[in-house]
């Protein structure tokens, strides 16, 4: 899995007992995916911007929560997590917990990393960096791969549902 | 390997079933350890080789598009490596509209293997591990362009065609940017828990397989396995489509069947007196100088001309394609089999070694 990123959470490391490092904490993402944008994606006509979505598996292995609270992007001018709620896409203020020793899936109609404001078009074939921020302070970058997906069971806001 | 034992495991629970079966009555109760069987992905070879029998295979050439370079290739393997991993283990990909079809993998296997066409249009030609670029042409051939070559091979094997099915769908999709399907060759054998042997009957009659070595011996590695360079652990792949004249065939008797053979057919023991021109003589190989068969038997559409498209997807691994050359060479000159069977396709590929989690398929050609 070339794109499986493992990191410490350096909070728990480098505070309380120093034991050792079989204890740290790390969250581990896998299989992430970005959805491809062409020119029959939505566009907010106000801005001329693109937005797309984000999936992936995040596992906790510690023994604390942590929250995904945000995170960043080259190619987006704004990251946030979102939730589907009865078909309608909404940003989660409180951010996305990944309970202690579960992981947690980000995928089309449920939770997902929300790309806003992409200058142009990002082509399935491609592959495009994505920050994710926890709760703890900590970030971590993930290559994905942008991927043509189906997504027909959610909908935009009317305004982009920004 | 414990998935190995397990699926072994797994399938003599099966044979026990049957045969309590058929002394009472028909039981069609779904057996669970069939569908759940879980492959290793991950490994020093690519699986899907050194494996015991299963039972369905569909194999799909590409062609990389226009503009596709050698940084592309990786991202298509890194994209492949992910999938199979997943798809291996009955996991949907993330992304996947139709997660269902992800369950039963059945002891799924992905394989990937490259022609030489491949590093040849990304320029990277000095990179290809072995001395053959492709298979000389034999006088017994009537080759036809849809089902020979091409830049880059999938097996997909297991004992689901459902699940073999799904994998196609999704390797083929992710593949879009980057590469269109050239041909694809789908093959069978005895399902799962109905033959738990290493052999299964082609559709002349004949076991097929007899003198395969035995998985995870030193034997079977040093006919399969590279030993060195930068095709070691991977091994050369051969794929023939081999048309059988079915209706002659089933129009000769037993006997004569046997005599072009060489063996008898309904248990395979060689024939006392083995004529020199039959299959089995003229393919006989000693030593490490023999290569690792997997064929499946296919059986697809009429012909315009009426002909039953019917036959065997040859597939041979080796460590030294001089092996395979060697014995299509002798079968080109005298085999009594040729009679009745025509090579229809051919294509030459080289798999590389396994994958270990964090690296992807290829990654010592495409990084």
């Amino acid at each position: 899995m070339a794109a499986v990123a493992v990191l410490a959470l350096g909070t728990l490391s480098s505070c309380g007992s120093n034991d050792d490092a079989a204890k740290v904490a790390a969250i581990v993402v896998e299989n992430p995916v970005v959805r491809s944008i062409d020119s029959a994606s939505y566009k907010n006509e106000k801005t001329g911007k693109f937005m797309t979505g984000s999936f992936m598996t995040i596992t906790n292995n510690g023994d604390q929560d942590v929250t995904l609270v945000g995170g960043s992007s080259p190619i987006a001018g704004i990251v946030e997590i979102h939730e589907v709620i009865d078909g309608m896409m909404q940003p989660m203020a409180n951010g996305l917990v990944i309970p202690a020793g579960e992981s947690v899936k980000l995928r089309m109609g449920g939770y997902h990393v929300m790309l806003l404001e992409l200058d142009g078009e990002i082509k399935a074939g491609e592959e495009t960096e994505v920050t994710l921020r926890f709760s703890d302070g900590t970030e971590q970058t993930i290559t994905a791969p942008v991927k043509d997906i189906a997504m027909d069971d959610e909908v935009y806001g009317a305004d982009g549902g920004m | 390997m414990n998935y190995r034992k397990l699926a072994i495991g797994a399938l003599s629970v099966v044979v026990g079933g049957g045969i309590f079966a058929t002394a009472t009555m028909v039981d069609l109760k779904k057996d669970p350890a069939i569908g759940s069987v879980v492959e290793p992905f991950y490994g020093v070879h690519q699986n899907g080789i050194e494996i015991d029998r299963q039972a369905n295979a569909t194999v799909i050439a590409f062609d990389i598009n226009e503009g596709i370079d050698s940084a592309a290739v990786a991202r298509l393997m890194r994209l492949w490596t992910n999938d199979s991993a997943e798809l291996t283990a009955g996991k949907p990909i993330i992304g996947d509209p139709q997660i269902e079809m992800a369950e039963n993998p059945a002891r799924l296997t992905i394989l990937v293997g490259y022609g030489y066409s491949l590093f040849q249009k990304t320029g990277i030609a000095d990179k290809w591990p072995i001395a053959e670029k492709a298979i000389p042409g034999y006088q017994i051939e009537r080759l036809e362009k849809r089902w020979s070559d091409g830049d880059l091979v999938v097996q997909i094997t297991g004992d689901n065609p459902q699940s073999i099915f799904h994998a196609a769908l999704v390797l083929a999709r992710d593949a879009e940017p980057f590469a269109t399907v050239r041909w694809q060759q789908r093959g069978f054998l005895d399902p799962a828990g109905i033959n738990t042997t290493q052999v299964s009957r082609n559709l002349m009659g004949q076991l097929d397989g007899t003198a395969n070595k035995p998985i995870a011996t030193k034997e079977f590695s040093d006919i399969t396995w590279a030993k060195e360079g930068a095709l070691k652990d991977g091994t050369t792949m051969v794929v023939r489509r081999i048309r059988i004249a079915v209706k002659a065939w089933d129009k000769l008797s037993t006997n004569n069947k046997g005599v072009a053979l060489g063996r008898s057919l309904d248990n395979g023991a060689k024939l006392e007196s083995q004529s020199a021109s039959s299959h089995v003589t003229r393919t006989f190989t000693s030593g490490a100088t023999g290569i690792m068969r997997r064929g499946f038997n296919y059986d697809d559409n009429y012909l315009a001309d009426g002909t039953r498209d019917a036959g065997l997807i040859f597939i041979s691994f080796q460590a030294k394609l001089k092996n395979y050359l060697d014995i299509q060479a002798k079968l080109n000159e005298v085999d009594d089999l040729n009679r009745w069977t025509t090579p229809v396709g051919s294509a030459l590929f080289i798999v590389p070694q396994g994958a270990i989690p964090g690296s992807y398929i290829g990654q010592i050609f495409f990084s």
